[in-house]
Order: structure tokens, then sequence, then C-alpha cells
């Protein structure tokens, strides 16, 4: 969580500082909710998530440089600079990646899941969503679809309340999205985002359900993200009032006092542990800026297939005849 | 050896070699099981290798098409169904998105060999829901190889490629043709990617005919040499991405004249985009304009004369031919 948070703050700064483009969704008072529901899964279980993909990454354990340097848009990263933020993808670690499009990774979850079950393994596959997600088709099409062919699916909807929705209104759209889901057969379970210990144990508990029962399960984890700027309005931040309600339920100072109170860590720990985290943020930052930007010509690598049926095609570029020279060779002697 | 099969039986022939040979296949699609298929393409598949593997699936689009995204990444290869090509519609953000850009954008990382299968075209009164072709759509999608076979030993053949093919394969059938015969050579039939086929030599003009453009081709290659003396060669690409050029070009340096036959819109056509390769590559070897026979700037009407009115016919193929010769 510490990781997270701090690795937030300071690409948030790096994007201020135009050292990362496009948009970056922050997910600062969401650790809990994100840790929490990745930490209930196995290795050999897959993850999907949403555009706010980086903090995934993180939580799933990829390398905070290599992460940086994707954000950072250079061969360094996990995806060499072609996914950024929104679409990092690590599959060392069975993180299929961060989904730009809103829902997208709902029903590629369920063919995952699909995947595994006809492999015969045991493997869960998670899906992170926002709440904006549960109103596209496809949600309710893949809960159907993974109820009815028995696919072991969680669906963990991080309902950022950020403070502009009242908790009543949150509480009717989670009671609604109950029946909804239920009515497809699908269990649903809720825990409380703001609080990483309560998110795991709900989110283990989806996943050996979904594991034994072969079955879809829906969890829904409410949170407070913080107000801070948003990528299409970097500038506009929460007023002083809202600042001070979200900093009262900052889950991860909340967890730190927690675990200090409680005598499993000593206040001096806490401050050598956030140094430690800052130390592997700052080489993340160093390392992403030393790796190299990607050559123009990389953009035509991993369209295709390497050594496939296309590949002859990636020799023609339909730009026009000033690439004309580099036209290859004949798809038939290619493919001999 | 060969056999004579339909369109139909064909696409079901490489269906079945492809489960029997790999465990990974399996079919995902709108009705394919109990009701054989909407074409029937699926015949019997669901008795002979069970729920399993053919799937029944809802009418959802765009998830039955991202399962198959899912399956295929996790390790399966996945054939979908689309009753129709316009279904590719709703499920377009999958296919051009999810399908086509995984593997560019996780740097290599995942790889999907999906197969998505749709009829396309005209010919039995559907009216503007399900007579469209929409190729040049499809093709417009960097990462999406494109197969639009137009007869039943392509149709069999570029299936097969395609269902071994790590990149994602939107094979186009024709509604038109499934019933149409065909000889199939016998024994293991792998049409690969990327080899036009010249189904006729000719010296006076170069027709190119796209999915059932091709045989529209074939009927004015005869009303041509019948009535006018006229000798064209006709040359289906079979595969659009990826495209045979080197076959086009070569044709075109020997005729010195180019007519493109599409049944998709005009506008951004498949034939605009290899009329521009042609005039591109091989400028100095044209006599004359490169033409087109496109389908109607419109849709597709659900009356005979309407419907036949949207396509592109032999009869208006051979005028434009005559037109290429300057006669």
């Amino acid at each position: 969580m510490q990781l997270l948070r701090r690795f937030d703050e300071r690409a948030g700064e790096l994007y201020g500082a135009g050292q990362i483009g496009g948009f970056l969704h922050l997910a600062i008072g969401e650790e809990a909710a994100i840790v929490g529901a990745t930490r209930a899964l196995e290795d050999r279980d897959w993850l999907l998530t949403t555009f706010r993909a980086h903090a995934h990454a993180l939580a799933r354990g990829s390398e905070p440089a290599r992460v940086m340097a994707e954000l950072f848009g250079r061969v360094g990263g996990l995806c060499h600079g072609r996914a950024g933020a929104m679409h990092l993808t690590d599959v060392e670690r069975r993180f299929l990646g961060g989904f730009g499009m809103v829902g997208g990774h709902l029903p590629i979850a369920a063919g995952a899941a699909l995947a595994s079950t006809y492999q015969g393994r045991a493997e869960v596959t998670m899906a992170i969503l926002g709440d904006g997600a549960s109103g596209n088709g496809v949600f309710g099409e893949s809960l159907g679809l993974a109820a009815k062919w028995n696919l072991p699916v969680v669906l963990v909807i991080v309902r950022a309340l950020g403070g502009y929705a009242t908790e009543g209104d949150a509480a009717a759209a989670s009671a609604d999205l109950q029946r909804q889901v239920e009515g497809l057969g699908v269990k649903a379970l809720t825990c409380n985002g703001m609080d990483v210990v309560d998110t795991q144990a709900v989110c283990a508990d989806a996943v050996r359900i979904a594991r034994t029962e072969r079955r879809p399960v829906l969890v829904q984890a409410p949170t407070l993200r913080a107000p801070t700027p948003s990528p299409t309005a970097p500038r506009a931040a929460g007023d002083r009032e809202q600042i001070a309600a979200w900093k009262a339920r900052d889950p991860l100072a909340l967890f730190g006092d927690r675990l200090v109170e409680v005598g499993l860590v000593e206040s001096a720990d806490r401050a050598r542990l956030q140094m430690q985290v800052g130390a592997v943020i700052e080489q993340a930052v160093s390392f992403a800026g030393r790796s190299p930007h990607p050559e123009p010509e990389a953009l035509y690598e991993h369209v295709l297939a390497p050594g496939g049926s296309g590949e002859a095609w990636r020799g023609f570029d339909l730009r026009g005849t000033s690439r004309r020279a580099e036209a290859g060779p004949h798809p038939r002697e290619a493919s001999k | 050896m060969s056999r004579t099969l339909t369109y139909r039986e064909a696409l079901n022939d490489a269906l079945r070699e492809e489960l029997d040979r790999d465990q990974r296949v399996l079919l995902l699609g709108e009705d394919i099981g109990a009701f054989d298929g909407a074409f029937r393409v699926t015949k019997g598949l669901l008795a002979d290798y069970g729920e399993e593997r053919v799937r029944d699936t809802p009418s959802a689009p765009g998830t039955i098409v991202g399962m198959g995204v899912g399956a295929a990444i996790v390790g399966l290869r996945p054939v979908v169904e689309l009753m129709t090509i316009t279904a590719a519609l709703r499920a377009l953000d999958q296919i051009a998105v999810s399908a086509a850009q995984a593997r560019f954008q996780s740097g290599g990382q995942l790889s999907v060999p999906l197969v998505l299968r749709a009829p396309q075209g005209g010919g039995h009164q559907l009216g503007p829901t399900h007579s469209h072709s929409l190729e040049a759509m499809l093709l417009a999608i960097p990462g999406l190889l494109v197969a639009t076979p137009s007869t039943p030993a392509d149709a069999k053949g570029l299936l097969k490629s395609a269902i071994r093919s790590d990149d994602p394969v939107f094979v186009i059938e024709h509604e038109s043709l499934y019933g149409t015969k065909g000889e199939i050579p016998e024994g293991e039939h792998l049409v690969p990617f990327g080899e036009a086929v010249v189904r006729r030599p000719g010296r006076d003009l170069t027709i190119l005919g796209i999915s059932r453009g091709a045989l529209t081709a074939l009927d004015a290659a005869d009303v041509l040499e019948r009535e006018h003396g006229v000798s064209a060669e006709v040359v289906d690409p079979r595969t659009l991405r990826p495209l045979d050029l080197p076959t086009i070009l070569e044709s075109v340096k020997r005729t010195n004249r180019l007519l493109i036959v599409e049944e998709g819109w005009p506008q951004g056509g498949v034939g605009a985009t290899i009329a521009a390769l042609v005039l591109e590559q091989a400028f100095d070897f044209l006599d004359g304009p490169v033409l087109r026979v496109a389908g109607a700037e419109a849709p597709v009407g659900y009356s005979r004369v309407l419907e036949r009115a949207a396509q592109a016919s032999s009869r208006e193929v051979a005028q434009a031919a005559l037109t290429a010769l300057g006669r």
C-alpha cells in the first residue's frame, strides 16, 4: 500500500512536469481495495483491471522500475512504451492488463476462466472494475454466461465514492446491483474497500467460492478516492473540507496506525519502511529516465505474430511510394 | 483425388478436421449447436464433439468475441461464429481493440489465436441488416488478418489455416455461396494466407474480384470472351491481409489494365485501397485508369429488385471492362 501511494504521488508530480503523458489515473484512496483484492489471488490466478492499471501491476508484484519506464513511454517499460499507464500488462505475473475501454475486459476475463476450466486447471480469473462498468451491456452478459458455464470469475467493483455521492445513495446502488447479479446466479459479497484486511478476507472468500464451487462471484468494495487532480482536470483538487474528510479516512494511514496499535509494527519501523519505499521509487524514476525512447521503426513490431502468415505483410508500408523500396519479399518467398 | 462438396460442407469439414487435430480448438456462437448453425455450417458438430467444445451462446456478440479473446490469450484456439457480419459491428470494440491490438499493446507478451467467422453479402432478401459486405471496415484494422474465400476449396483451406494462425483472423464467408459446389483435394488441404490465385488467365485486362466478386468477374469474363472477343484475366486475392500485391502487380504489368469488383460500399472500399496501391507501384504500366465496380452507395433493400440493384452484376462488370478497354 505504501508502495502504491508513494508511486502515485511521485507519478502525479512527474505527470505535472510533463514526464508522463496521456491520462494518468491515480489510485490514491483505493490502495486497500487494490492490495486486498489482489492479495486474495494465488500466483496461478489471472488478473485484469481498469485503466488504473499501474497501481494494479505494482500490487501484483511487477517491478516498479519497469512500471515507471512504461509510464515514461520507454523501451525499458513492461510493454516497451506501447501501453502507457492505462494498458500495462505483465504476463509473467499473470496480469493480463489494464483496459482502456470501460468494461471491455469483462468478457475477456470470462474467456480466460473458460480456457482455465476447459484445460482442467483450477485457476481463478479476477477482474477489477469501476462502478461505471456495471452499466455496460457486457457486464450482465459476461456474468450471465459465466454463471451458465460454471466459470470461476471474481469481479471486484471498486466503487469510488470520491466524496461526491452520499453514503445512502451508494448503499442503495449497491443493493440494486446485488439483486441484479443474484438474479443471474452470481454470488454477491460486499467488503469495506477502505480496509485492506477486510477486503482481503472477503475477496479470499470470493476466490475460494469461485475455485471450489465453479461459479462467478461479485465483490463490491466501496472506497473513498482522494480528492486529487483528475487526468482531465489536472489542477482541480477538492476543497479543504473534502481533503480533511478524506484524510480522516485514509486507508493507508489508518492501517499503519492499527499495525502500531496492535504492536505488529514499531513507529520507527514505519518511518524506515517509508524511506525504503521512497528509495525504490527514486530508483524506478532514475531507471525510467535513463531508458531510451523506442525507435520509430519499432512501431511495426508485434503488430502481427512473428513467423506467422501475416508476417510478409509487415514488409509493405501502405503510406505510399516513398517507402516503396522497403516492400518485402513476395509472401510466397517469405513463407518458405 | 478430390471430392465434390458445397461451400458449407467444406467449412464443416475444416472445423471437424481441426477439432480432431487440436484439442485447444472449440467453437462458440449463437445457435451453432442444437440448431446446426443459422446457415448449417456447424451441422452435427454438437453431437460429435459435445457441448464442452461446441458451445451455444446467447445473442451477445461483444461478449462472445471478448470471451474468445480471453480464451485465446489463455491458451485455446476458439472459433467464434457470428450469425451475420452485421453482428461484428456489435463486437467491433473487442475485434479492433482487444483482439487486434493485444499483441502490440503488450509489447509482444500476448497472442490472440482467435478465428471469427461470419457470412456477408445479399442474395436471400434479408434486407438492410443482414446483407451488407463489410470487408473494408475489417481490413482497416491493423493486426487483424482477413480472408474472403470464394470457392469451397478455399473456404476449407483458408479456415484451416486461420485456426492454426497465431494472429486473430476474420474469415468472411458469403451468404449466397454456402450452397455452391466445388472440388476439394483429398487429405490435408491448407490454403496459405497471402497467396492470390489467377482463376482465369487472360491478356487484355485484369479483373480483380473480392469475395463473391471473384465469381462475378468470372461470369463477366465469359461474356467478354463470347460476345466481345476480349481476353480477361481474373485474379482472386483470397486474403486481404496479407494481400498478395506482387501477384496483382505482375498481372497488371502484363495486361496493363485493372478493374476491381467488390460488393462492399465504394467509399473507402477495398477496391479504393488496391487501386491506390497499384497506382503508386505500377503507374507506368497502366494504359488507362483503374476502374471499380462496387456495391451501390446505399443500404441493401429487401425487394428482390432493390437487392439486385445494390450488388455488382456480371453485366455491369463486363460493361466496365469494355470501358476500361476504350470500347
